[in-house]
């Protein structure tokens, strides 16, 4: 069995948990978000014939008060970045994120997930953003907790990345461990 | 005009004095300076006190040298301020070794308190005697005994977890034991470490044990492995060597692996022995629990539960019998005529002492009324005479009634009439039966006098049925004159009510032919 651990981070409130929670079945409790700021399940997915289990941290959201711990992504095999397509802000967050994560812990697989796709009439984010998005080299996908469109393909997108990066990222990433 | 000596020729040894004073003085300043420098010792030391603190670190920076030279010195100095003052240097030391000695003692403390506490659970079982019998047989004291047989205790369940990655490489678990999903465990187990480290103690140790009521996690690190096991019970401290020992031996074997780790856990797989071993459990603990839990609650609670339900069923009997005493003195003191002068219990007895008219009811009577056993009381009472009305009027009615029935009116032979010398007689009696009658009346009672008549044996029966009905009406009539009712006398002949007399002497004969009184009584009603 192969086992990878995955990360979920973004600004707060962009919809991280509502979509692990259309993933996966929970055991732990959501209050251990604002306790220890991270809150880890499983799910158990087969990529290109390949069973992957897959642990997946989701972690408490940024916001003007608590930044995301970047040493919990230590160890991380690639990580899903959240926006939330009716607050350009969490685009500026998710991208200055991202950058602070290859700062600390190099180059991982990532997918950008902007979420919220159901309230797409309602969304900040416009061509000029995905050419953005296009400049960083940020693989996306439109999804929807609500509804749990592309919720999956998210998650089976990544770690196909993840797999397809041959696993360099993970046990490897953390070159400097504090 | 030196310069003219001089050059004259004349160069004596004055003007050569002079001519060394003009070129050697500063020279010579210089060097009574330095000669005055190096004589004043405590200038010296200022000196070399200013840059000796950089000659060390110059010295230390070039090599051991100067380590090696000072050390004799500092050891020697330490040595000698230690016999000198050791308070100095121990208060110099203590926030090194008061946390350490600290941290080691309150460790101690809690093992040995945890076992100690199994220990006087289990003190009183048939367990406990076999201990007992074992320390004899080996030599060992009895303590060293229980330390070693009751720290009970199992492990549960063992996570080996990549310590970067927060992944679960293998996990074992005991027989019997149901567990949640332990790659969530061991993720949480890791991010909870991180949330500990971030937050409390940023840089310094991982934690080692994390403790949450019967259950102990143990955790032992390698650089790049995490070994934890949940176990319950009293941990011993050589499980975490176990488990220390356990992880150090997968770095050494996996090493390679675990640095190199890509997800794939089946090359952790022949790791599982290592994790078995250190599914280790001593004494079945749950049953050992229960048992010993029954057994000491037993003795915890059921002793004093028997202890606390005697005294207070001693209590409530006690108090019930107190009541039933307070009921009984409460309606003997409301008799009249009964006066209590002196009550009190007196072991498992009460006592009670006081005065009594004779005529009012026994209180001891009333001890069974009261619910009370004559032998739990010890009773004793003085008689005396009440001046209340109702004895007095009692007394007095019971006088006259004794006084009117020993009277007795005599007649000669076979005459009804009441002799004269009587007569006197009739009064007095016509006015104790007129006392007789409002005594009676102030006692509540209803009286009537009954007045009787008869005859002695002789002569013809019929006569004598006659002469004893004359006789009882010559009586009544007499009192009636002398002022009592008809009413309140009834006539009686020979032979009704009583039987007739029959004397056999003359003296006897002569006390049939009488009329007597007798008083009937009845309640008012």
């Amino acid at each position: 069995m192969i086992r990878k651990k995955i990360c979920m981070v973004g600004l707060y409130g962009v919809g991280k948990t509502s979509l692990v929670k259309r993933y996966v079945e929970s055991m732990f409790d959501e209050r251990y978000h604002t306790t220890i700021g991270v809150k880890i399940d499983k799910k158990d997915v087969v990529v290109e014939r390949t069973p992957v289990s897959l642990a997946i941290w989701d972690m408490a959201g940024e916001d003007e008060i608590s930044q995301v711990k970047v040493s919990h992504l230590r160890g991380a095999s690639g990580y899903l970045l959240v926006v939330d397509g009716c607050r350009r802000s969490s685009l500026d967050k998710a991208l200055e994120l991202r950058a602070r994560i290859e700062q600390q812990l190099g180059p991982l697989p990532f997918m950008l997930v902007i979420n919220k796709a159901d309230l797409k009439h309602q969304w900040e984010i416009d061509a000029a953003d995905f050419e953005r998005i296009y400049k960083e080299g940020c693989s996306f996908m439109e999804a929807s907790a609500r509804t749990g469109n592309a919720v999956e393909a998210a998650f089976v997108g990544l770690t196909r990345s993840i797999l397809t990066a041959g696993g360099a990222a993970s046990g490897t990433a953390d070159g400097d461990d504090d | 005009m030196s310069a003219d000596a001089v050059q004259n020729g004349h160069a004596g040894p004055d003007r050569f004095a002079e001519l060394k004073a003009i070129l050697v003085e500063p020279e010579r300043t210089q060097l009574q300076d330095l000669q005055r420098r190096f004589d004043d010792s405590s200038g010296r030391a200022e000196a070399v006190s200013q840059i000796l603190p950089e000659a060390v670190r110059l010295g230390a920076s070039r090599g051991n040298q100067l380590r090696k030279a000072l050390q004799p010195t500092i050891e020697e100095a330490l040595n000698l301020s230690v016999k000198r003052n050791p308070r100095a240097l121990a208060e110099a030391l203590f926030p090194i070794f008061g946390k350490a000695l600290r941290k080691a003692i309150a460790a101690e403390l809690q093992a040995t308190l945890q076992t100690l506490d199994h220990m006087l659970e289990s003190s009183f079982s048939a367990r406990s005697l076999r201990w007992r019998l074992e320390a004899i047989r080996t030599g060992k004291s009895y303590t060293e005994i229980v330390l070693l047989r009751s720290a009970l205790y199992r492990v549960e369940q063992v996570f080996l977890i990549h310590r970067q990655t927060g992944l679960l490489l293998q996990h074992a678990v005991a027989g019997g034991e149901t567990v949640k999903d332990p790659e969530m465990v061991s993720g949480m187990l890791t991010a909870i470490q991180d949330f500990v480290r971030d937050s409390f103690s940023p840089g310094s140790e991982e934690l080692d044990t994390v403790r949450t009521g019967d259950l102990t996690l143990v955790i032992a690190y390698s650089p790049h492995a995490i070994l934890a096991g949940a176990v319950r019970g009293v941990v011993p401290r050589e499980l975490n060597n176990v488990f220390q020992d356990g992880v150090e031996s997968i770095h050494a074997s996996h090493l390679k692996q675990l640095v190199d780790f890509d997800g794939e856990t089946s090359r952790f797989d022949d790791c599982r022995p290592v994790l078995d071993r250190c599914l280790l459990g001593q004494g079945d603990r749950k049953e050992g629990a229960v048992r010993s839990g029954w057994m000491s609650r037993a003795l915890l609670f059921g002793i004093p539960a028997v202890v606390i339900i005697l005294i207070a069923g001693w209590l409530t009997v006690r108090e019930l019998e107190q009541r039933r005493w307070n009921q009984y003195i409460r309606s003997i003191e409301s008799q009249p005529g009964i006066v209590v002068a002196h009550e009190r219990r007196t072991g498992g007895r009460f006592l009670i002492r006081g005065l009594r008219d004779p005529l009012t009811r026994d209180p001891d009577v009333l001890l069974a009324s009261a619910g009370l056993s004559a032998e739990a009381v010890d009773s004793r009472w003085e008689t005396y005479e009440s001046l209340q009305p109702q004895f007095t009027n009692e007394r007095k009615y019971l006088r006259l009634k004794q006084i009117l029935e020993r009277r007795q009116f005599r007649f000669r032979p076979g005459s009804a009439e009441i002799p004269p010398e009587m007569d006197p007689q009739l009064v007095e009696i016509s006015g104790d039966l007129r006392a007789l009658y409002d005594a009676a009346t102030q006692t509540g009672r209803s009286v009537r006098v009954e007045v009787h008549g008869d005859t002695d044996p002789l002569g013809p029966e019929q006569r004598n049925l006659t002469l004893a009905q004359d006789r009882a009406k010559a009586v009544a009539d007499g009192l009636s004159v002398k002022g009592v009712s008809d009413s309140q006398l009834v006539l009686r002949g020979r032979g009704e009510g009583r039987s007739p007399c029959t004397g056999e002497s003359d003296r006897e004969r002569a006390a049939c032919r009488s009329v007597s009184l007798r008083v009937l009584e009845g309640s008012t009603p």
